[in-house]
Parts: structure tokens; C-alpha cells; sequence
């Protein structure tokens, strides 16, 4: 019993053998891949913070544009639609029809076409409504000669034959109404002459903004399908051989956040930031033959009596020595994603394709891989920015929701990494995904 | 505490590395053989071991030297964690006396007592092990184990008393003198 006590003992203070060295070299990497992650899950809350509260820059651009037609029309002297429709009882004209003031005497001519250009400013928004109400005082005078001039008498008149009973106001409005159907089209270039120099940039950049969207999506694969490297620009054989090895792509993941720009009839074009992470395995399985000779007895002969005759002689064995090795690769990038995307809408869901290209601008990448002569060379070492392809193709399908959506479908991934001096890899890969999406409203 | 351990363990709680592979070095191979009795069928020992070391250094700043040395806090955690993977992973299996196979192991002969009921050990059914482990080693109480297992008393009683007879089974098998000292049991 005392002796069962003292193997108990044994046992607690047992130190088992150990590789120190290698176990801790283990344990190191093991450390540096949770803190990894545990980094990237803390990144997460922070990038959606950031993207939601850039998701709002857009509303500081885009003004109130009713604040400005209110400045801009009475900084230039022009009525705005408020003005142009509040009848002066006080100041109607012999025939009872309310006239605005500004139509009061001078030059009705002129004043017919500053009632156009008015017009331009209340019915229309975005900058190419300020660049019209400032065509009054821009417009080059070979422009006005386009406009056919109409007395303003003598279309009230004609509208007072076609309803006499109708009020004051009315009369006016279809006044108005049939002043602007007298109106020949002006040319294009000249309402685009104050676009282009007088409302620069800014003026399309508000449009741009207003009628873009901005989008937070995040991708994360369930599954992906083994694929071979295609190895180019190597042409011996065997190295080559050694270089298309299967790969097992592990857990991969993409998020961004983009512009959308709806160019209508279900197609989406975008543009943003994107960061992916995409991990893989390399199994790298080879076989060593090794050959022995073995001098012994190779055959025994028994006679009737039992006599015994050896045979000796040499015995070749071989083995056959399968050793695997193991190679676990990263590879991140940030860059500026593009894409171009429609979609189909099937009752309550709705499909998206789309095409999309990533231009890395940062990357990293992480593991070995074979050179041209089979050694092991660092990734890191290696591959160049610029020298990469990053395209893919996008089905989803998801229900239709308002803001958030959760979809799923196959991502398609084309990858081309060209090392220099050594080769060029090629690669697709087809994978299961889930997505998130969320469109950021605009202000 | 050598002036040594308590420098090491300083380094560690400041997220040295020096300091923690000096730990590891330190606690690796004792903690390796509690990893190999705790550790359930299918999951590696040295897996198993250096997820403990993660959590040791994670936690390290809140060991206090004055409750007791380094080792037995450290070789705590492991049994924490592999009873914590055991749940998880619902490995608790406690086989019926019929299911049980013994695996002979000839090769013992040469090898010293502990280290020989070390592979033993590795050997048990996961509920075995477990039970053998804190009761025998550890000097659990029965109220204890079941605490930590999520099992009730009588389960751990009997589990033990299983467990023992699998064990001379297993030692009769390998015709080891500590055949002697088990059937004493």
C-alpha cells in the first residue's frame, strides 16, 4: 500500500519528455493567431463605427436647397416661385389679372425670359438649378435672339377668350403655362456654360452624392472547393509538378464600404474600400523510396532426411517513406474595390450578379511557399504589389428589406500572383458565402 | 519561491516573452504528464497543454504567490481547461463493464511505476480518467469531483470502483509488478 501511495506520488510529480524548444516555438504561433484574432474581432465594431458615422458625411455637403433658391434668387433680384405666384390685389392691371411685380413695365420681352429662367430654379434641384436662375444675367445676347419674344398682353389675352370665368390667378397660371410652350428649346451648350464656370465641381458633387449611396458590406465564406494552382512561365516539368499543389482554402473574408450609384433598370456600379483576409492550407506530400540489401539465407532445402541445404544470397528491400509537410498562408489586402452589379427581382427576393475587382493599395501576406527551384521562400519576401489580380463574380440572393440585409450565394475568385524572375500563379476559387449588407441612408 | 521563479513570473505578468518561455521551460513537462492523464480520448495532450499556457499567461496577473506555488495553480488551470473541453465537447463517456477493452502493453517492463500508470491512465475511458484522476491523484472527495464533472456522488463512486477493477485488468495484462500494489487496492 505504502509503495501504491509512493507511485501516486510519482505520478503527481511526473515531468513527461519534451521537445521545450519546438513545443514553444508551437505555442508562440498558437498565442499569435488568437491575439490575431481576438484584434480583428475588436477592429470589426471599430470599422462599422467608422463607416457608419462616414456614412453620414454625405449630408454635409448636401445643403437645404430650399434655404439656398430662397438666398440665391433674392441676392440676384429674382422672384422665386413664392414671389412669381403671390397675386397684388393692389396693383392688378385695367383687365383684372394679377401681375407680378417684376412684370411691371420695362421691357416684357425681357421680362418673359427672366420668368423662364425662374422657373428653371423652383422645378428643378441640385446645381443645375442655380447655374439656370443665373442664366439671366449670363446669357450672351446671340442666345436670346433664339427665343422667340411674345407679348405677354397678347397671350393673356388669348387666355382670357379660351376661359373667361376662370379667376384671376388661374388665368395667369395658364398664361404662364403657354408663355413657356412659346418658348423655343435652348441648346444645350448654353444652360451648360454656367454649369461647367459657374458652378464648378461642388455643384456635381452634391448631385453625385444625393443620388449615390453609401454601403457597408461583409462577406465571410462557409465553404470553399480545393483548387490546384496554374503555374506559368516555368518550363521544367518536374518543377512544375512539385509547384501545382492542392490547396485547401480555409476561412476567408471581405468587408467594405462603398459607394453605390444606381445607373437605373436594376444595374449598380461602386466604388469603395475593401479589406480581405483569405486563408489557406498547403498539403505538400512526398515520397522518398530507400533501397537495402540484406546477405543471409534466402532459401532452406530439406531433403528425406531431413537434411537442411541454405541458400544464401542478397535480398533487396526498398521503403517507401511518405512524409507530409504542412504550409499555412495569409494573405490580406486593403484596397479600392470596384464593382458592377444588377439585380433581379423574383417577388419577395431579389438577385444580385455582379462583377467586382479589388486594386490593392496595402497587403500583406504571411507563410512560405516553393520557388522555381523547390525550396521554401517567404510569401512576404516575394510578392510585390502590382503584380497581383484580384477579381471576382457575385451571385446573391436575399429578401427584399429596408436597410440591412442578410444574403447568401457563390462567390467566384480569380487570383493572380506574379512573382518576379520566378513564375506566375493563377488560381479560381468557388466558395459558399454569407453576406451582410447595410445601406447607410443619407442626410 | 527562489528569487529566480518570482523574477520569471514578474517578466510574465508583463507579457515578456523571455519571461513566459522561462515558465514554460519551467512547468512544460510536469504539466505535460497532468495534460496526458486529463487529456479525453482524440484530443492531443500537447493541444491540450498549450491551451492551458494561454490561459496561465492570460491570467498570470492575478496569481498571488502567498495562496500557494506557481505549479499547483498552474496545473489547476489545466485540469479547469480539460474538464471545460470534456464538457464542451461532451466527452464524458463512462462505458458499461462490458463495452470495456483492454489493450495489453508488453513493453512496459523497463519503465518506471509512474510512468507506466501514466499510460495506463491515458488508456481509461475519458469518465474514468477524470474521476481516477481527481479522486486518487488529486485527493478530491467524491462531493468534489461531482461539483466539477456535473455528475452526481454515486456516479463518481462507481465510476471509481469501475475504474479500479479496468485498471488491475489492465496491469494483470501487462504482467507489471505494480499488479501487486493494485490488487491491494
Amino acid at each position: 500500500m505504502d509503495n501504491w501511495k509512493d507511485i501516486i506520488k510519482d505520478v503527481k510529480t511526473h515531468q513527461s519528455q519534451m521537445d521545450i524548444h519546438s513545443e514553444w516555438e508551437k505555442l508562440h504561433l498558437k498565442m499569435q493567431n488568437r491575439k490575431r484574432k481576438k484584434t480583428l474581432l475588436l477592429m470589426i465594431p471599430l470599422i462599422v463605427s467608422t463607416v457608419l458615422i462616414f456614412g453620414y458625411f454625405p449630408g454635409f455637403f448636401v445643403k437645404d436647397k430650399s434655404e439656398d433658391n430662397e438666398n440665391l434668387t433674392h441676392d440676384q433680384g429674382i422672384p422665386s416661385k413664392v414671389q412669381f405666384n403671390r397675386t397684388d390685389t393692389s396693383k392688378q392691371g385695367s383687365d383684372g389679372v394679377a401681375k407680378p411685380k417684376f412684370l411691371e413695365g420695362g421691357n416684357q420681352n425681357l421680362s418673359i425670359y427672366v420668368e423662364r429662367s425662374t422657373k428653371e430654379i423652383t422645378g428643378k434641384k441640385h446645381g443645375v438649378e442655380k447655374a439656370s436662375s443665373e442664366f439671366a444675367k449670363e446669357v450672351p445676347d446671340n442666345s436670346r435672339s433664339l427665343i422667340k419674344p411674345t407679348s405677354l398682353n397678347e397671350i393673356i389675352e388669348m387666355t382670357e377668350e379660351s376661359g373667361a370665368d376662370s379667376p384671376p390667378q388661374k388665368n395667369f397660371t395658364s398664361a404662364k403655362q403657354r408663355i413657356f410652350a412659346e418658348i423655343e428649346p435652348i441648346p444645350g451648350k448654353v444652360y451648360q456654360f454656367p454649369t461647367i464656370f459657374k458652378q464648378p465641381v461642388f455643384a456635381f458633387s452634391n448631385q453625385f452624392l444625393e443620388k449615390g449611396k453609401t454601403h457597408f458590406g461583409a462577406s465571410f465564406s462557409l465553404g470553399q472547393t480545393k483548387y490546384q494552382y496554374e503555374i506559368h512561365d516555368v518550363t521544367n516539368f518536374s518543377i512544375k509538378n512539385i509547384l501545382q499543389k492542392e490547396v485547401i482554402p480555409l476561412e476567408s473574408f471581405h468587408i467594405e464600404t462603398a459607394w453605390y450609384k444606381d445607373f437605373g433598370v436594376g444595374f449598380h456600379g461602386k466604388i469603395g474600400l475593401e479589406y480581405s483576409q483569405i486563408n489557406d492550407m498547403i498539403e505538400h506530400i512526398t515520397q522518398k523510396t530507400l533501397y537495402s540489401t540484406a546477405i543471409g539465407t534466402i532459401e532452406q532445402i530439406f531433403n528425406e532426411e531431413g537434411e537442411i541445404l541454405n541458400i544464401t544470397g542478397e535480398k533487396n528491400y526498398y521503403s517507401i517513406i511518405e512524409s507530409k509537410s504542412v504550409r499555412y498562408n495569409q494573405y490580406q489586402r486593403l484596397g479600392i474595390s470596384l464593382g458592377f452589379m444588377k439585380d433581379y427581382n423574383f417577388n419577395d427576393f431579389k438577385l444580385t450578379i455582379g462583377v467586382s475587382k479589388l486594386l490593392p493599395i496595402f497587403h500583406q501576406n504571411k507563410g512560405f511557399f516553393i520557388d522555381g527551384v523547390g525550396q521554401l521562400a517567404a510569401i512576404s519576401n516575394q510578392y510585390q504589389a502590382g503584380k497581383e489580380d484580384w477579381s471576382g463574380m457575385v451571385l446573391l440572393a436575399y429578401p427584399f428589406s429596408n436597410g440591412f440585409q442578410l444574403s447568401c450565394g457563390y462567390h467566384l475568385r480569380y487570383n493572380s500572383i506574379s512573382i518576379p524572375v520566378l513564375y506566375t500563379r493563377n488560381h479560381y476559387t468557388h466558395s459558399f458565402i454569407i453576406n451582410m449588407h447595410y445601406e447607410i441612408p443619407n442626410k | 519561491m527562489p528569487k529566480n521563479l518570482q523574477d520569471i513570473i514578474e517578466q510574465c505578468k508583463k507579457k515578456d516573452r523571455r519571461g513566459q518561455k522561462a515558465l514554460f521551460n519551467l512547468l512544460g513537462p510536469t504539466l505535460l504528464s497532468v495534460s496526458r492523464r486529463y487529456s479525453p480520448q482524440g484530443i492531443d495532450p500537447k493541444d491540450n497543454l498549450q491551451d492551458s499556457f494561454i490561459k496561465i499567461f492570460n491570467r498570470i496577473s492575478s496569481y498571488n504567490s502567498e495562496k500557494g506555488n506557481i505549479e499547483s495553480w498552474a496545473k489547476k488551470i489545466l485540469i479547469n481547461t480539460s474538464i471545460d473541453k470534456l464538457k464542451k465537447h461532451r466527452y464524458f463517456f463512462f462505458p458499461e463493464k462490458d463495452m470495456l477493452e483492454i489493450h495489453a502493453i508488453d513493453e512496459m517492463e523497463q519503465k518506471a511505476n509512474s510512468d507506466h500508470l501514466i499510460q495506463l491512465i491515458e488508456q481509461l475511458p475519458d469518465g474514468y480518467k477524470q474521476v481516477f484522476n481527481l479522486y486518487e491523484i488529486e485527493g478530491y472527495n467524491h462531493q468534489e469531483i461531482a461539483g466539477l464533472m456535473g455528475i452526481s456522488e454515486s456516479t463518481s463512486r462507481s465510476q471509481l470502483y469501475r475504474c479500479k477493477q479496468l485498471l488491475q485488468k489492465m496491469i494483470s495484462k501487462s504482467n507489471h509488478t505494480m499488479n501487486n500494489h493494485l490488487k491491494a487496492l
